[in-house]
């Protein structure tokens, strides 16, 4: 019976305790004075967990990688790789005086991160074009749409698109862009901003908590 | 010679086990049928004495069972003990009828049947000639209600004692079975099945167990319909058909509909809980022929099959499946080496060969193609007239929004960016809420710093990382001094700094311009939300050319709008011509790729995708015609 009532007292605690920092978000957010310092804090507040948040998912990381290569599981290499890499960068900046902007922690980002991410985002390319050439395979009335309107971006966005008679295509381009694209665009943003609506509203309302989980 | 059935008389043939008329066992020994049917041999000879019950009731069968009983010996319980198939030369000399009270038999049943009612409690349990239980009779009779039977020839300790699983009784020495363990009401031999509910009859032991029964019917012969008679007999031809089937069986399909039999079922009290059903209806409908398409076996079907099952002698090396020594056709590793490699070009490789080829060659062979005539970029002049018409006592604040997946185009405009603010000595601090901004704020600013002589801390700043998305940025608004306290590079307090230091940053107000270098939509809605919606400085946005459509909504948006904005490598271009035409052209460092070539390559490689494009199109096209 105490546990029940105990529950229910840290339930009640808890939707109180979401409704009145909802409320105080959203007066801070409309008006000015105290409620907007007060979830000027609670969003200073909110900033500071995030970054204990990230502190958090690192460890994990480590924890599952390191784990992985003790026990010699299934691709315990790369995670050998993961991890000392991660290590080293972190120690570069921990030893380093300068902290994140030490030359050592920049020269890594600028040399080693930044090649490799960008090389990794370009395999896109590859990717998409084999599955441009496939897709008229699996649907053919929206593949054929979806390509034909493709097509013409592509060339209309094309440098070369300048010089005539590509230029027809550029300017089919441009009303594309700015009429059936903006619209549909227009249209999923506010849906999701209703969705968004929706959500905050069941949150504040107890309907939904996840901080429960 | 023909047999007589001793029931009903039907002529039956030699063969015949069972009368094909009422399905009464026929006696093959010789002896007159009429002599020696009784109604139990059938049953009996099959050893299972509920079904000899069944027989019973259902040819409503006059007269005691006593009479031949006396000849007969008692039979240990069938579900405990296997034995064998008693023919009726083998005669028990007691053969008991137990009668259970909570039996389904209606009352007439009961008195139409008048089973043998010689009991002997000390008799094992198990007799060939014990009644069925109730649920046995339940799925006959479905409609019968349980009623204790007035007339039931049995005490209630002589049925505990002859079917202690229905009855059991507290204090009544049981004899060891098997069917002490078995949940109540049901005979050993179904104690396996699942059992939702006890039984009424007697409460369930949670301490019992279901112990393997030997259900002993290893030596019983299947059942075998009786042939269908060659000459019609009196009764005419219409009763050989429905005949093939006994009457104590087609009783059994008069419940076709399985709602009904389970509703039905529910209503015995040891019946419903037993998922183990009747024998179903489809015993006597004609079996569905389902004309299954048989594929024939692909080629290497049967030795792949073959390789899989025998064990692998040869250690390979090669990838995929190994193919065992023992496998002796070699045009099957022959087939799978060739077909590799042209499984492998089509149409994947292909794709992926010539995007490679023809973008290294044109950044290796940079071919002449002169100068790139952009298309109009007409938020190039719009962005570089924002931050040209910005207060020049202001600073300007750079959100640093992209990461390095995105640092092909953003680099290119983030320099663009940097060149116009460094060239108008305008001061300048970079926040970012991505974590990877700060690194490549540090790393843009200080490639460009060098050249226009800016001096960190006095020129610019760069603040760091923001974590908390929106968050972050409504506390930037709210107070922007507290937000980011120490820059990234040097982890320095800022409030020391010349740039903030004195109150020359009060908060987001005192900025002039805010321009957002952002790669993904969400950052910039946030941006837009949390900072735009709040504040009157004006925000102008590079992007990347994919993020454009998504940008575009924003555009021109009043009080909380985007000002301009640049987008992708052509944005970047049309940009830098601006530039230049103000501050004069810069010299292209040594070793980097100029706009120009990279603009030259990107033609060359959407030329190719449009290119791949048609082939598809036109390649579904044709597939469509041929068809036709």
């Amino acid at each position: 019976m105490s546990s029940r009532i105990t529950s229910r007292i840290i339930l009640a605690l808890n939707l109180i305790l979401a409704y009145v920092a909802g409320v105080i978000s959203i007066l801070g957010f409309f008006t000015r004075g105290t409620f907007a310092d007060l979830g000027g804090v609670l969003a200073q507040w909110v900033a500071v967990l995030v970054g204990f948040a990230l502190l958090v998912g690192l460890g994990n990381l480590l924890k599952v990688h390191i784990t992985r290569v003790v026990r010699g599981q299934k691709d315990w290499f790369y995670s050998l790789v993961l991890v000392s890499s991660a290590v080293a960068v972190l120690a570069l900046g921990l030893a380093g005086s300068g902290g994140p902007g030490d030359p050592a922690v920049a020269w890594v980002f600028q040399w080693i991160y930044q090649p490799l991410g960008a090389a990794l985002f370009s395999l896109l390319a590859f990717f998409l074009t084999s599955a441009l050439f496939r897709l008229p395979k699996m649907h053919v009335t929206e593949a054929v749409v979806l390509l034909v309107v493709a097509l013409i971006v592509i060339i209309g966005q094309a440098p070369f698109s300048a010089t005539p008679p590509a230029n027809i295509v550029a300017d089919v381009k441009d009303w594309l862009l700015n009429y059936p694209v903006l619209a549909g665009v227009r249209a999923i943003i506010l849906g999701v901003a209703f969705g968004a609506i929706g959500v905050s509203l069941r949150i504040l309302l107890g309907f939904d908590r996840p901080y429960m989980e | 010679m023909d047999i007589i059935c001793p029931k009903c008389g039907t002529l039956n043939k030699d063969a015949s086990r069972f009368c094909a008329r009422c399905g009464e066992d026929l006696p093959h020994d010789g002896e007159s049928a009429q002599e020696n049917a009784t109604p139990h041999e059938s049953a009996r000879s099959l050893d299972l004495p509920w079904l000899q019950t069944v027989q019973d009731r259902a040819v409503k069968q006059t007269g005691r069972l006593a009479e031949p009983q006396a000849n007969k010996t008692p039979e240990p319980p069938p579900a405990l003990s296997p034995s064998a198939a008693s023919t009726p030369a083998q005669r028990q000399p007691e053969d008991v009828h137990i009668l259970a009270p909570e039996a389904a038999l209606p009352s007439s049943q009961q008195q139409e049947d008048e089973p043998s009612i010689d009991a002997d409690p000390s008799k094992p349990t198990g007799d060939p000639n014990e009644p069925p239980p109730g649920w046995v009779l339940g799925i006959l009779e479905p409609d019968a209600t349980p009623t204790p039977n007035p007339d039931q020839p049995y005490e209630p300790e002589e049925l505990a004692h002859i079917m202690p699983w229905a009855h059991p009784q507290p204090g009544t020495e049981q004899p060891p079975t098997p069917e002490d363990t078995t949940s109540p009401g049901l005979p050993p031999w179904l104690s396996g099945v699942t059992v939702q509910e006890t039984l009424a009859t007697s409460t369930a032991s949670p301490d019992k167990t279901v112990d393997p029964i030997d259900l002993g019917i290893d030596d019983i012969e299947p059942f075998m319909p009786p042939e269908v008679a060659e000459q019609p007999t009196e009764e005419g031809a219409a009763d050989i058909a429905p005949a093939q089937v006994p009457e104590w069986l087609r009783s059994l399909s008069s419940t076709r509909d399985k709602a009904e039999q389970a509703a039905q079922l529910s209503s015995q009290t040891n019946l419903h809980e037993v998922p183990v059903q009747a024998p179903e209806p489809e015993i006597v409908a004609e079996p569905v022929a389902r004309h299954t398409p048989v594929r024939p076996p692909r080629a290497g079907a049967v030795e792949t099959l073959f390789a899989l099952v025998q064990p692998l002698t040869v250690d390979t090396t090669q990838p995929g499946v190994r193919i065992p020594s023992t496998i002796t056709s070699l045009d099957l590793r022959a087939q799978k080496a060739r077909s590799r490699p042209l499984d492998w070009l089509l149409p994947d490789g292909i794709i992926y060969i010539a995007i490679l080829a023809v973008l290294l060659s044109v950044l290796l062979i940079r071919p002449p193609f002169g100068d790139v005539t952009a298309p109009a970029a007409p938020g190039a002049q719009e962005f570089y007239s924002a931050i040209k018409d910005s207060p020049s006592d202001k600073p300007v604040l750079v959100v640093y929004d992209w990461d390095a997946t995105r640092s092909a185009e953003m680099s290119v405009l983030s320099q663009a960016v940097m060149r116009q603010l460094m060239s108008s000595r305008r001061r300048f601090v970079t926040i970012s809420t991505n974590p990877q901004g700060p690194g490549f704020a540090e790393q843009i600013t200080r490639n460009a710093r060098e050249r226009y002589g800016y001096v960190y801390e006095r020129d610019y700043l760069v603040l760091g990382y923001l974590p908390g998305n929106e968050a972050a940025l409504n506390a930037l608004v709210n107070n922007f001094n507290q937000s980011l306290p120490r820059d990234y590079i040097y982890n320095r307090n800022v409030n020391g700094s010349r740039l903030i230091g004195g109150g020359q940053l009060r908060g987001i107000d005192s900025f002039g311009l805010i321009i957002a270098l952002t790669s993904e939509e969400a950052e910039l809605r946030n941006l837009i939300e949390q900072v735009g919606t709040r504040t009157n400085v004006p925000i102008v946005a590079a992007v990347p050319q994919g993020l454009e459509p998504l940008a575009r909504p924003y555009l021109q948006v009043q009080h909380a709008g985007i000002k301009a904005i640049l987008s992708g490598l052509t944005g970047a271009l049309q940009y830098n011509r601006q530039l230049d035409l103000q501050y004069g052209a810069t010299a292209q460092p040594s070793g980097t790729l100029s706009l120009t070539d990279r603009l030259n390559t990107q033609s060359v490689a959407q030329l190719l995708l449009a290119l791949i494009i048609l082939a598809g199109l036109v390649r579904i096209g044709m597939k469509k015609i041929l068809r036709r």
